[in-house]
């Protein structure tokens, strides 16, 4: 049975694609965290790690307060990550994208914190602090800057208090350019 | 052309055009609220654009929402007859709305771009040997993709230990604190649920060998997603995955014809 070159060329498309998704797979924790750098790589091959090797355990939770100077400062506030519990998620879950996004913006800041302390200069950071920038863009306040604060809490089972893990520096409200 | 291949083909991106068409509508409930947070996109492009930048400039993103939710909606309205053009049109804006957020993606959309990426080839290819390995294709990235998270799974002590349902029903984000308590009074049964999963994912890629297996697996699948779903609101998953399951069948059947 011979095969024509379109054939031919699907076949070899279609196999290096999955060689290359099965290789990944074994891509270690260091390469993984390179490999982000490259989102293309992981939107065409993923590293399937869901829920493994270790469960999600804790809830991180965004908190932002606003300085104005020559005020007190204003309380912290919780940034809204989940809409709720309700039935109809099971098939219409408008706030999955959002949780998704914010969670991950979270993790990510914690992970680079932890491993190089620069942190600040990183794009989930600066996703966070536009975040927390936009919620007081009503402020006309000049000199008003915010801040935000990632808080984890350890499930409904728990009793434990919520922990502090990371406060950010002081943002001007007013946008930066090319931020 | 072999009926099984048209009939499985079909059945595959119906399923997943279901799966395109709720993520379309939802992304675009909440994307006022991603582009007042600033999270997605740019109002005007920057002076010195990156490739990103362009990627984010907003129409371009409104574009690519709606062409997902057209071309899905008529992958479900006249599926029998569509071209790869519907397909490429969902892989393209799939990979576009990854590359602007990739935070906001879960293995659900992941595994969508790659169904797609599969489904573009196999409608573009003129002859059955083409449709038959982009089938193939699909199928056994499904069996990869199960079989790497059983594996990781099957290292970690809390899986093993049976303590990883409880734990991630414990949390708000993915949880339900009905079925975390049950959980907890029937640590038993908790065990048992883990060493469930574990056993299935690792064990997926012999669905691909006999028919008879296929289908074990496979009705194991639905009801596994179709439980995350209600008690873990992974809506998603209940297309996305499933969507590969006619092909899982085909490639059973295929080798025992």
């Amino acid at each position: 049975m011979t095969h024509n070159p379109a054939e031919i060329t699907q076949v070899a498309l279609l196999g290096a694609w999955l060689a290359l998704g099965t290789a990944v797979q074994f891509v270690s924790q260091r390469h993984y965290h390179r490999l982000r750098r490259f989102p293309i790589v992981l939107c065409l091959t993923p590293i399937w790690r869901m829920f493994g090797p270790q469960p999600p355990a804790v809830d991180y939770h965004l908190l932002s307060r606003l300085s104005i100077m020559g005020k007190p400062t204003g309380p912290w506030e919780e940034v809204p990550i989940a809409g709720g519990n309700h039935s109809h998620k099971a098939f219409l879950n408008p706030w999955r994208y959002w949780e998704k996004t914010l969670t991950t913006c979270l993790v990510l800041v914690l992970e680079d914190e932890m491993r190089t302390r620069q942190s600040t200069s990183s794009r989930p950071y600066r996703q966070l602090a536009r975040l927390v920038r936009a919620r007081y863009a009503a402020v006309e306040a000049a000199n008003a800057t915010v801040q935000f604060l990632i808080v984890q809490s350890h499930g409904t089972l728990s009793s434990d208090p919520p922990d502090v893990l990371f406060l950010s520096n002081e943002h001007a409200v007013e946008a930066q350019p090319y931020e | 052309m072999n009926d099984d291949v048209q009939r499985t083909l079909h059945l595959v991106a119906t399923i997943a055009a279901v799966g395109t068409l709720v993520g379309s509508v939802e992304l675009l409930s909440h994307l006022r609220r991603f582009l007042q947070a600033g999270l997605l996109g740019r109002a005007e492009r920057s002076l010195e654009p990156s490739r990103v930048d362009v990627l984010t400039y907003v129409p371009l993103i409104y574009a690519s929402l709606v062409s997902r939710l057209g071309a899905s909606v008529v992958l479900l309205w006249w599926g029998g007859q569509v071209s790869a053009l519907p397909c490429l049109l969902i892989f393209v804006s799939s990979v576009h709305l990854f590359l602007v957020n990739p935070y906001g993606q879960t293995a659900a959309e992941q595994f969508t771009i790659i169904l797609f990426g599969g489904l573009s080839v196999a409608y573009a290819s003129q002859s059955e040997f083409g449709r038959v390995t982009a089938l193939w294709f699909i199928a056994a990235q499904c069996a990869i993709c199960y079989a790497a998270n059983g594996v990781h799974k099957l290292r970690s002590s809390v899986w093993r230990g049976g303590l990883a349902m409880q734990t991630i029903m414990a949390t708000v984000m993915f949880g339900d604190r009905r079925c975390a308590n049950l959980l907890a009074r029937l640590p038993k049964a908790a065990s048992f649920l883990c060493w469930c999963v574990i056993g299935w994912e690792v064990l997926f890629p012999l669905a691909l060998l006999t028919p008879t297996a296929g289908l074990v697996f496979v009705s194991i699948g639905v009801a596994f997603h179709l439980a995350t779903a209600v008690t873990m609101r992974l809506n998603n998953f209940l297309w996305a995955f499933p969507a590969a399951y006619p092909a899982v069948m085909f490639c059973g059947r295929q080798l025992h014809a």
